[in-house]
């Protein structure tokens, strides 16, 4: 009998966890790794959703060539921070300045295609 | 008296009190997280609104990770009767980005209330608090491998599942009715008390979010477009990723096409062969994502009916440019694409297209994204219209939503573009057509940094909403500036109605004060 409560106290153990793990994910809060992994994350999901040609044809881009200008981390904040006509303003829940920070590094060294 | 400067400040708030308040929230939120300089708020700012943003203009910006926080912040709103607006990402360029409904506001940002709570490999269902964006779900979902597609609207990547259905927005694929794939929801009312919807009241349930609508009223509802309380946890259904996607196009020549093939395809959705919301999108909608219209046109006012010939022609594109998608095993997809292509092929006039000979290319590729909740911002080509690198940034969407059937069409997108037109604008417009309803998808964009001209879409934008009411239509969603008048076309009985809501569940209209014309 006790061997048998035993078994059944066991059996249920393991359905309750394996229904928790299945129903229940609790993730942290993703600022709490960081919203972007680096600078290159940024600006392949925000940043060139719109500064990027397609297909090389310049005036499909949804907004302007930024290969042809080095910019340094304060433009790319004021730019960021107030938007520019069709380019809406990002507060720093969205981009911190810290990932300004980094976007203007990876921008200098694999978009901005020199003199 | 306080010394302490605010932008702005709440009507019938005195500085010292204002003052109390923001030292309330600093002591709950931490200084970091209260949000009052200038330079901070700054970003909240912008709005493509035809209107001087300052009219919009908050007076601080509150974020709140937990749902205790976003009580406390309610009760310190009611102790010092100030009103709070509360947004998720503020991505709703459109329909008014961060602006308030009445200057001096506080803005509630649940943007770092990010976490995906939970998804549900097995049944498809996910819970997650406001902040996630559809890029973080989209990450998600691939980097543990859940085989799911996401509906999204077109911002994508930067707005939110939470904001997007509290607002009754719509994406592109079979789920893109999002407030009918909502499930649950947690709400944190005026009085501070914390409410979940449906199946959420019942200690220990697994229901939550796999059945809509619990016992009694239906609550869910009363919440969105509404400002009866705050979304902290919502409930949404996910799409099981089919293995086989097969976006399409359809090309039609001439304006008047649009009665005829409505009508001839509305079976297709209505029988759920084509199982998505099927979009006829006209020329300038078209081009405006991937051109600007300097490309074929440098002068004043509306496009002229001949250039709009010639982009059409040199740019490939259709009077009529409907697009949609066939989802299934390869089985199914190839009877469903057989008798879509016999009905297309039977009525003689539109040209298909489809991922064999168009991936890649746009608009179709961010189409074809857009139908199986990719992350694409391509439609935002939009905002640079009326000039490429120069002005612009002026946009609203003016959406009526009317029945499906072909006779609506003509009519409308005749009123539509005269107005348009007599403004100076373009009409830039598709149809998204649903089972039985289509909603009439028109961007008003104008140069914001033109005072003259936005003035003019101001009143543009007024006489599309009083005309379209006079002949009976009416649309399901409108920025700040416009929402008592939208409201009043909806007739006195559902405003008195939404009145006795709000002075029930917030006597003091502390939330959101005037959303959807809405006050105490």
């Amino acid at each position: 009998m006790k061997a048998t409560m035993l078994r059944l106290a066991a059996v249920a153990a393991v359905a309750l966890s394996a229904q928790a793990a299945v129903a229940e994910t609790i993730t942290e809060r993703l600022d709490d790794r960081n919203y972007f992994a680096d600078g290159k994350d940024a600006w392949d999901k925000v940043c060139a959703r719109c500064h990027t040609t397609v297909d090389g044809k310049t005036d499909q881009s949804v907004g302007p060539d930024l290969s042809q200008i080095e910019y340094d981390a304060d433009t790319l904040k004021h730019f960021v921070r107030n938007g520019h006509l069709a380019m809406p303003a990002f507060s720093a829940s969205h981009i911190s300045d810290a990932t300004i920070v980094e976007i203007a590094d990876y921008m200098a060294k694999n978009i901005y295609k020199g003199e | 008296m306080s010394d302490r400067e605010f932008v702005a400040l709440p009507e019938g708030v005195s500085q010292e009190n204002f003052a109390k308040a923001v030292a309330a929230f600093e002591t709950v939120l931490g200084v970091e997280n209260v949000l009052t300089s200038e330079e901070r708020l700054t970003p909240y700012f912008k709005t493509m609104m035809p209107v001087d943003d300052d009219l919009y203009k908050m007076s601080a910006v509150v974020q709140a990770t937990t749902v205790e926080q976003v009580q406390e912040v309610v009760k310190i709103c009611n102790e010092f009767n100030v009103p709070v607006w509360t947004v998720s990402t503020g991505r709703n360029f459109g329909y008014g980005t961060y602006g308030v409904s009445k200057r001096g506001t506080v803005v509630l940002d649940l943007k770092h209330m990010n976490k995906i709570i939970s998804v549900d490999r097995e049944l498809g269902t996910a819970l997650l608090e406001p902040g996630v964006t559809y890029q973080q779900l989209f990450d998600y979902l691939q980097e543990n491998d859940l085989p799911f597609y996401l509906s999204c609207p077109a911002p994508s990547a930067i707005a939110g599942p939470v904001g997007n259905t509290m607002d009754r927005g719509v994406g592109y694929t079979p789920y893109g009715e999002h407030f009918m794939m909502q499930c649950g929801m947690e709400v944190v009312l005026a009085d501070g008390q914390v409410l979940r919807t449906g199946m959420g009241g019942v200690e220990g349930t697994t229901a939550w979010q796999v059945f809509k609508w619990g016992y009694g009223p239906y609550l869910d509802g009363i919440f969105t477009q509404s400002n009866y309380g705050i979304c902290t946890k919502m409930g949404i259904w996910l799409m099981p990723k089919p293995p086989v996607y097969k976006p399409f196009g359809i090309i039609y020549d001439n304006d008047e096409d649009i009665e005829e093939i409505v009508d001839l395809l509305r079976p297709l959705r209505l029988s759920n062969t084509i199982p998505n919301a099927i979009v006829y999108a006209n020329t300038l909608y078209e081009a405006a994502p991937i051109i600007s219209r300097r490309k074929y046109f440098d002068g004043e006012g509306h496009t002229p009916q001949e250039v709009i010939q010639e982009i059409r022609e040199k740019e490939g594109l259709g009077a009529w440019n409907v697009y949609a998608a066939l989802y299934g095993t390869k089985e199914q997809v190839e009877v469903n694409w057989n008798l879509v292509k016999a009905v297309v092929e039977g009525h003689g006039k539109g040209r298909l297209i489809t991922e064999e000979d168009h991936a890649g290319t746009q608009p179709f590729q961010y189409r074809a994204d857009l139908m199986r909740g990719y992350m694409t911002m391509q439609e935002f080509g939009l905002y640079r219209w009326r000039d490429d690198r120069g002005q612009g940034g002026g946009s609203m969407w003016f959406a009526p939503v009317t029945v499906a059937k072909g006779s609506e069409t003509l009519d409308q997108t005749k009123l539509a573009t005269e107005i348009l037109n007599k403004y100076g604008f373009d009409y830039v417009g598709e149809y998204i057509v649903g089972m039985r309803d289509m909603h009439h998808i028109i961007d008003v964009l104008f140069d914001k940094s033109n005072e003259e001209e936005t003035k003019r879409a101001y009143d543009c934008f007024k006489e599309l909403i009083e005309k379209f009411a006079e002949k009976g239509y009416a649309v399901y969603r409108v920025n700040n500036a416009f929402m008592d008048q939208v409201a009043d076309t909806f007739g006195e009985a559902q405003r008195n109605i939404n009145r006795t809501l709000k002075r029930a569940l917030d006597p003091k209209g502390i939330l959101a004060p005037g959303k959807s014309g809405i006050d105490i």
